[in-house]
């Protein structure tokens, strides 16, 4: 089999069970995308590309939250999907740039993520139909009835996790086989984008609080910040 | 003591795997309350396992202390009428409370630290991070909620009041704003000492301007996306 099939069979597999965490298992934050973007990273010989990604998509969710019966989208399975799809894409353009070559690969995010929250949804009026049999089984005298319906539930999802994952990775790769095709060298410059989008996570997370503690505290941390830069004239890292 | 509370923690990992819009995480409850029930008679527990099925939703992780408090109603002889009612009233404030903290306060609070010190140290120590200041808040009311529960029954609501939440939840939103400002300087001082990438401070700056005025005015993330994606090819285009 191709180095690819492989990469995409590890991924889809890990990423399917890190995906759980988001709401069917644990919900540990494993499925955040800066962890589950820098584990499967690992798992397929780049953590720090991993990490880059997770550290971009981590934030522009952040504000919203499943309260209620709402379905946010699924952002850890889209992060995960574009994982898959930088390290496709890694391996085929070794030599790019790699801010570059994720901010590519990230283009899809937003449809992944949206797409996976309808998966979601379709999930959740898939599983009424195993509750309302497991509820019958239940008023029967089967209590290992609840253990099922769970069960049921939880394979649900890691179908969901591992097809999303496999098919968002292939199309997060096409579209970086695609963008160097036509841009060639010039596909550089779009490092520029990586960057954009990362102050975009960060400008959503700094909007999403009301009160003055966020705003204070952010004016804190800039100030200490900055006060570092001028006084030890370095960076902070 | 009931029998069972032990496992109640763990089962209620999977509290939501069969969540479900009709009856929510009922029966995850049901799920997670089973063990209580594994040495009475079927005919006796079946009863209260259809009571338990039905629709609940609150925070997930309130979920092992309801059980402990649903378990400990049962022993003092209450009905399964009085029993729907203790759930009902606690599911709201439970769940008020839980999306307030977890949710909406100790997620971002977690994710910008995590995210901080991913770019700060290592990403290693980024997820560490982040790993440990979710679970730390989480983790004991989950595996040890059922006895909580159980314990102190009619006390919870007083005992959540004393934790003073609220006061957790402006330190974890002063320490978000913190990491957020450091962020930022982080990565902009980062550009200014490499000298050749000034530009993608820009692209930064442009970004974290987009992200506030996009939320502020509730632009889809997608919009914002392809805005700014237009915006910095057009600007390297320009350079």
């Amino acid at each position: 089999m191709s180095d690819y099939l492989w990469m995409t069979l590890i991924a889809a597999s890990l990423g399917g069970l890190l995906a759980l965490d988001t709401v069917v298992a644990g919900q540990f934050f494993l499925s955040s995308p800066l962890v589950s973007c820098t584990i499967l990273g690992w798992a397929l010989g780049n953590p720090l590309l991993g990490a880059m990604i997770g550290v971009v998509l981590t934030l522009p969710w952040l504000g919203t939250l499943p309260v209620g019966g709402y379905t946010p989208p699924d952002s850890p399975t889209a992060a995960l999907a574009v994982t898959l799809g930088a390290m496709l894409a890694t391996s085929a353009h070794l030599q790019a740039f790699p801010p570059a070559l994720v901010a590519i690969a990230l283009l899809p995010a937003p449809f992944l993520a949206t797409s996976a929250g309808f998966a979601d949804h379709f999930i959740y009026h898939r599983n009424e139909i195993s509750v309302a049999k497991a509820e019958t089984e239940l008023s029967n005298g089967n209590l290992c009835a609840p253990a099922r319906a769970t069960l049921k539930g939880l394979v649900h999802s890691y179908i969901k996790g591992f097809l999303l994952i496999a098919v968002g990775g292939w199309l997060a790769f096409g579209l970086v086989e695609l963008v160097y095709a036509v841009l060639g060298d010039l596909s550089r410059y779009l490092g520029w984008v990586y960057y954009a989008w990362l102050g975009l996570g960060i400008g959503i997370v700094i909007a999403s609080f009301r009160g003055w503690r966020v705003p204070v505290a952010l004016t804190g941390g800039l100030a200490a910040g900055a006060g570092w830069v001028l006084l030890t004239g370095s960076a902070l890292w | 003591m009931v029998k069972g509370l032990g496992s109640v923690g763990w089962r209620s990992f999977f509290v939501q795997a069969a969540k479900n819009y009709r009856s929510m995480l009922g029966m995850g409850y049901a799920f997670s309350e089973l063990p209580l029930h594994k040495k009475l008679d079927p005919a006796e527990a079946k009863p209260v396992l259809e009571e338990s099925a039905e629709f609940f939703n609150t925070m997930p992780y309130f979920v092992p202390l309801t059980v402990g408090m649903t378990a400990r109603a049962r022993q003092n002889g209450m009905t399964e009428d009085q029993v729907r009612g203790i759930k009902n009233t606690v599911l709201g404030p439970f769940g008020a409370l839980g999306d307030a903290f977890y949710w909406a306060t100790l997620k971002p609070a977690a994710a910008m630290l995590g995210v901080l010190f991913a770019l700060l140290i290592s990403p290693l120590a980024g997820v560490i991070a982040l790993l440990a200041l979710f679970n730390l808040f989480h983790l004991p009311l989950r595996l040890c909620g059922a006895y909580l529960g159980y314990n102190l029954f009619t006390k919870v609501p007083g005992i959540l009041e004393r934790l003073k939440p609220y006061k957790i939840i402006a330190f974890l939103q002063l320490l978000i704003g913190i990491s957020l400002g450091l962020t930022a300087v982080g990565i902009l001082g980062n550009f200014a000492f490499a000298g050749e990438h000034i530009s993608f401070a820009t692209g930064l700056g442009a970004g974290i301007a987009l992200g506030v005025v996009g939320s502020l005015i509730r632009l889809p993330l997608w919009t914002m996306w392809f805005a700014m994606l237009a915006f910095a090819i057009g600007i390297s285009l320009l350079l």
